[in-house]
């Protein structure tokens, strides 16, 4: 029998990212799917990126992975989100051909030296003594071993598709269900959930009217997804929009019996932050219109996405409401809209690792930890994947902070707080935002990157030039002055600032709100273009931020000690006097590995929080004075 | 695992009385007291009985009413023994050695709110209202203690918190979802909102500000030339001779402070050597002394007979405010020019106004209103509406939106300290640290 280092469970984007992070780092893997076609396959929208989800694309490009890059390479349309709302919350949403994503992914995974894919599907694991893994059992009774096993299972575990009253067992439309392996989970003790979420019905683009929607050109702002794209694509696309009218709202309210989600069938909970069009009409019902993205699929497809309408309602109900949507008059369907029920495991019971707490080697991550989006699914996988590679090599494992990133955010709250709806990242999750930004993704994730040997020699270079082209600008507009001349002046005037009246510090410039990079490229000539339109983006935020970053890191460095306060694993809880019963619940539920993970959990009042702090340092000292 | 010990201390003031308290708190409290009288009857919960209590030889040491109650619904969370005894400091010091005999320990400053707050029976707020209920040294600052550390004194405060909360909740929004889903940001709408807590955090300030010298913090520093009155306004402020008085430039040398106490107000005066070139080196010292005291001053009386103002370099180097000019020996006549008040000591309706001028009682009103009973959380709200003005002026400059959400942000974490939401031990030691024994 076969032996490899790592094994993972799945190939959607948490299992692809995953299998090739371990595969970089030297571990021989093998990557099993239920279906070989279906790699990174992309279930619902078609797009990568969006607000708060850019973020973690590219810090996930900046660690070696794959997504971003696939993205830029397969992309369809570019929108830069939130520009006005400024750096930290600026976020890249592309449209991608989901056909070509999959088949570039798959590709990638196939030439990757050291992983093996294969198509099975898993329906046990097996384990040596002292709940240690030690392989997966297939449902055609092939055993495969290894050091450390990732599952990523999505939506498969016992996963049901529904539409309208009826309901069948499924993993995604058109394909089977992952049948046994909850169950088998369950037996181990392992805490599952249900959870469910759903998709929008795809169109024939010959159906639509296309002339009558209003056209969304892409976005010449956009610089791609990946640090590593060095040109975009030239055969972009444009999206369409239109909006419901009150006579698909009716439609909908009329057939909302039949809707799984209204009639009791399903009662699992999904995603309020990206609502069925059945819950938008109930829910915001003096909301006249919904407005609805159309596009295309693919480059070698007539199939159209219809953004915002995630629907279950039947068949007949579903072309009835499209149907009364302006442009949509005489749509045909080719899917219909469906919802999913599915298994997720409880995340508080994976460490920071995303490996389980009591069963060494075994790592859950993606859409099986609760999460929802592409993205987030990615990011874990990546982290899984290392953490399976430092395990398996003796090494020490691989983290990041929550004032480093957006992936540091992602897993301590999932494994700190779990989630009672699936997990979508928002960028006030994040408290360090003005920290974590698009802009300097490249200079805050780097050391790590090259630590665990994640990125190949080139891409290194390539950010160390990015890192010391970013100091020349800085040196560049250290100490330069720009001068009122009547040019400048009439040039201020039209972007609604106050003139300067005397010499004055391009650095002052910078820091007026209007100065944008438009209005410095008007300034500087082609100083300007010295530098990358990236470059100045990052350096110019840099400027702005200063006063709020100095002020964050010095908040940081308190809540380093109390992050470097670690809390023993069998610490008993209800052996501390005075904690209050929710809180020990709590605590003993999540097992917090530092007393900073412990004070964010909600239900640890601040009091209890003292009580353990004064509970831990009485009792330091007293190992002090011992010693 | 370790639980709590046993601690003990005299919970009333050293000296002689009718009453003294002893407190015991801990696992152990009931069972110690018990062993020490002879009756088989064992402490019932919160309720009061006679005992005679006995040292180890069985010599009596006290009859003491003696109240148990039970944990967690006592003081600290934990079982407390409270012996109400004879009040001569040689009876209660005997049982506390007694007791200690026995395995007790003495307890640390502040143990007993240490363990009080430690097992969620108070939170820090009420902490500092308990502090200020106990140490204040006026009336109106321990009855504000007091009601502070009833319920339903947060109310407002919890009130702002949630128009807080409310506003961020709408910029947050519009960062995390697109136009299209949560519409533009009403900024009118927001300016508005912050206007309005703006307004309800100044006032916050303001009620304290107006109480602030009668909870007993504020210097009042007498500062002058040479021989213009100020030992003899000192002395006749405190009604007993404090200093020495001489009709001589010079004659004081040293810096005097004093508490001066009201049933409504506290205040600490401080009289200082006269301010002149001429001097040998002993004034020069005290010169320099009066000056180290102007820094710490919360008011300054510039005491001058001939109405002569102070040198422009101190006068520019405090507020204005801060400032009350007074001519001096004002029945040997001389003319007093508008902004200063004109006093003699003989003169008891001048005294009486210069008095109120010291006081300062901005707003009687103010006990009444204010929600702030610490320096802590008067700083803290200051902050607060420091980051609540510049998210303000962010939002009219064009700035952007994530850096308006930041300043909101850390309004709200400061709004969170008010309430004695600890982010860092420190914060609780320093202010454990201010507590007496016993409390």
């Amino acid at each position: 029998m076969k032996t490899f280092d790592v094994i993972v469970v799945g190939a959607g984007h948490a299992g692809v990212e995953a299998a090739l992070s371990a595969a970089r780092m030297g571990c021989k893997v093998l990557l099993l799917s239920m279906s070989a076609d279906q790699i990174a396959t992309m279930s619902c929208n078609p797009a990568v990126g969006g607000l708060g989800k850019s973020q973690i694309a590219k810090e996930l490009d900046i660690l070696g992975g794959s997504m971003a890059r696939v993205a830029d390479q397969s992309a369809m349309q570019y929108r830069v989100l939130n520009e006005k709302k400024g750096a930290a919350v600026r976020a890249t949403r592309v449209q991608v051909d989901r056909h070509e994503y999959r088949e570039r992914m798959k590709l990638i995974v196939e030439s990757q030296a050291g992983l093996s894919l294969m198509q099975a599907q898993v329906q046990k694991l097996i384990f040596e003594k002292d709940r240690q893994i030690s392989g997966v059992e297939t449902n055609l009774g092939q055993r495969f071993h290894a050091r450390a096993v990732v599952i990523t299972t999505g939506t498969f575990m016992n996963g049901r598709a529904h539409v309208g009253k009826v309901n069948f067992a499924s993993g995604r439309a058109g394909e089977g269900p992952s049948i046994g392996l909850s169950d088998f989970l369950r037996s181990l003790g392992i805490r599952l959930g249900r959870f469910k979420t759903g998709t929008v019905p795809r169109l024939h683009a010959r159906s639509i009217n296309w002339r009558v929607l209003e056209e969304q050109n892409t976005d010449p702002r956009s610089m791609g997804l990946s640090f590593f794209t060095q040109e975009i694509r030239s055969d972009l696309e444009s999206a369409y929009l239109t909006y419901t009218k009150p006579e698909t709202h009716e439609i909908i309210r009329a057939n909302l019996r039949e809707s799984p989600l209204y009639s009791g069938i399903i009662e699992s909970t999904g995603p309020r932050y990206c609502p069925s069009v059945e819950d938008k009409v109930v829910r915001f019902a003096d909301k006249e219109r919904h407005q609805v993205f159309l596009e295309r699929e693919g480059r070698r497809t007539q199939e159209v996405y219809v953004g915002g309408l995630s629907t279950s309602l039947p068949f007949e109900a579903q072309l009835k409401f499209l149907r009364s949507i302006p442009g949509l008059e005489f749509a045909e369907i080719i899917r219909p809209g469906y919802a999913i029920e599915y298994d997720f495991i409880d995340s508080t019971q994976l460490n920071l690792k995303l490996e389980l707490k009591d069963f060494a080697g075994l790592f859950f991550a993606g859409q099986v930890n609760g999460t929802s989006g592409y993205e987030e699914a990615a990011g874990q996988g990546l982290w899984a994947g290392v953490n399976a590679a430092c395990f398996v090599q003796d090494r020490e494992s691989f983290s990041l902070s929550r004032n480093e990133a957006y992936l540091g955010v992602l897993v301590d709250d999932l494994t700190l707080k779990g989630t009672k709806e699936p997990y979508r990242m928002m960028s006030s999750r994040a408290e360090w935002r003005l920290l974590l930004r698009e802009d300097n993704v490249f200079e805050r994730l780097y050391q790590k990157a090259c630590h665990f040997g994640l990125l190949s020699e080139d891409d290194q270079k390539r950010i160390e030039k990015k890192i010391s082209k970013c100091k020349e600008l800085e040196a560049f507009i250290e100490g330069r002055k720009v001068y009122p001349s009547e040019d400048l002046k009439s040039l201020m005037q039209s972007y609604e600032m106050t003139e300067i009246q005397s010499p004055s510090l391009l650095k002052d410039l910078i820091r007026r709100p209007q100065a944008n990079q438009d209005f410095l490229r008007k300034v500087l000539s082609q100083d300007y273009n010295l530098f990358d339109d990236s470059d100045w983006l990052k350096v110019i935020t840099e400027i702005r931020y200063a006063g709020y970053v100095r002020q964050a890191e010095s908040q940081i460095q308190q809540v380093r000690r109390l992050e470097n306060w670690t809390l023993p694993m069998d610490l008993d809880y209800s052996k501390i006097p005075g904690l209050a019963r929710e809180s020990v619940e709590k605590l003993s539920h999540s097992r917090p590995s530092t007393l900073g993970q412990a004070m964010r959990l909600e239900g640890v009042s601040p009091s209890s929080a003292s009580i353990l702090a004064i509970y831990l340092s009485r009792n330091s000292n007293l190992a002090c004075a011992n010693a | 695992m370790a639980t709590h010990d046993t601690i003990i201390a005299i919970s009333t003031p050293r000296g002689r009385a009718a009453l003294g308290v002893i407190r015991l708190s801990g696992p152990d409290a009931k069972a110690l007291v018990e062993a020490s009288f002879e009756s088989d009857e064992s402490l019932q919960d919160r309720r009061p009985v006679l005992r005679l209590i006995r040292d180890s030889q069985a010599r009596v040491l006290d009859q003491s009413l003696v109240c148990f109650f039970k944990a967690p619904k006592s003081f600290t969370g934990e079982d407390l023994v409270e012996l109400s005894c004879h009040g001569n400091p040689q009876i209660l010091e005997a049982i506390v050695q007694h007791f200690v005999s026995r395995g007790t320990r003495l307890a640390e400053p502040g143990e007993f709110s240490r363990r009080a707050v430690s097992f969620g029976k108070m939170s820090l707020q009420q902490l500092e209202a308990l502090d200020l209920s106990i140490n204040s040294r006026s009336r109106a600052g321990a009855r504000l203690g007091i009601r502070a550390l009833s319920p339903g004194f947060n109310e407002h405060l919890h009130l702002i918190r949630q128009k807080l909360l409310d506003l961020r909740l709408n910029l947050e929004a519009s960062l995390d979802f697109s136009e299209e889903e949560v519409g533009d940001l009403n900024i009118k709408d927001s300016l508005g909102r912050m206007n309005e807590l703006s307004d309800e955090l100044a006032s916050l300030i303001r009620s304290y500000e107006s109480i602030r010298s009668q909870l007993g913090s504020n210097r009042v520093l007498l500062l002058g030339p040479p021989n213009s009155g100020k030992s003899s306004l000192f002395n006749h402020l405190l009604g007993h001779e404090r200093a020495l008085v001489f009709d001589q430039p010079g004659t004081t040398r040293d810096v005097l402070e004093a508490q001066l106490e009201s049933d409504r107000f506290s205040i600490v005066l401080i009289d200082s050597a006269g301010l002149r070139n001429e001097a040998d080196s002993v004034e020069q010292m005290g010169i320099k002394k009066s000056l180290l005291e102007l820094k710490r001053a919360d008011k300054v009386l510039w005491i001058s007979q001939d109405a002569s103002p102070p040198p422009e370099s101190l006068f520019l180097s405090r507020s204005k405010d801060s400032w009350i000019f007074v001519k001096s020996k004002s029945d040997l006549g001389g003319a007093c020019p508008e902004n200063w008040i004109p006093c003699s000591i003989y003169d008891s309706q001048q005294i009486k106004r210069l008095e109120a001028l010291i006081f300062d009682p901005k707003d009687p009103e103010a006990f009444e209103n204010t929600s702030l009973v610490s320096e802590r959380q008067f700083f803290e709200t200051q902050k607060a509406l420091l980051k609540l003005q510049e998210a303000k002026k962010g939002l009219l400059e064009g700035q952007s939106l994530d850096l308006v959400a930041q300043s909101l942000l850390e309004a709200s974490f400061s709004l969170g300290e008010v309430f004695g939401e600890i982010k860092h031990e420190e914060l609780l030691n320093s202010i454990l640290a201010r507590f007496c024994i016993g409390k």
